[in-house]
């Protein structure tokens, strides 16, 4: 998932927007990840699972968790040659993005399927366009 | 509870790869954001 968001980053700046990646773990978790993975996103870390619930975001359910299409997107990513992920905290949480606007305000929200559901770059960016018409910004 | 369009997004105080600590309002006070909470990096 860095290495698709790292791959979007430079569409997202040109639509001016920014582009922030959040996981639980700890600073050495960071660096060596986001470092190595998406170098030019910023990558922030909390140690708990308090953001994500505050952003209703759940521990997934089992067919969350363990499905044939997550086991179906977790093969298709090491084909195309992503290695394996730093793990810290609480696996069973669960994914979503968010567009805040800049009032504080959230613009549009996905809440991942299961936890290899995430939206692809473009259809970030559509929604960020769909934003951006319906306030005008 | 999910987040519906309108609603206040939550600030949160979280730490970039240095150690330094991060205000989310900070980061979407210059302009529009994306926040995508990963279940790991990876």
């Amino acid at each position: 998932m860095l290495a698709q968001l790292e791959q979007g980053n430079e569409e997202f700046k040109a639509a001016s927007l920014q582009m922030i990646a959040v996981a639980m773990g700890q600073p050495k978790h960071n660096q060596q990840f986001c470092g190595s993975l998406a170098p030019s996103l910023t990558c922030l870390t909390h140690e708990t699972t308090e953001p994500y619930l505050t952003y209703g975001l759940n521990q997934g359910k089992l067919g969350q968790l363990a499905s044939l299409n997550v086991v179906a997107n977790g093969a298709k990513a090491a084909m195309q040659g992503h290695q394996g992920a730093m793990v810290y905290g609480d696996v069973r949480m669960m994914p979503g993005t968010f567009i805040v606007d800049r009032d504080g305000n959230i613009a549009w929200a996905y809440y991942s399927k299961d936890v290899s559901d995430h939206p692809s770059n473009e259809v970030i960016l559509e929604a960020a366009t769909q934003v951006r018409m319906r306030t005008n910004t | 509870m999910q987040l519906s369009v309108g609603m206040p997004a939550p600030d949160f105080t979280l730490t970039d790869k240095s150690g330094q600590s991060v205000v989310l309002s900070s980061l979407w006070q210059q302009g529009p954001t994306i926040v995508t909470f990963l279940r790991h990096f990876g």
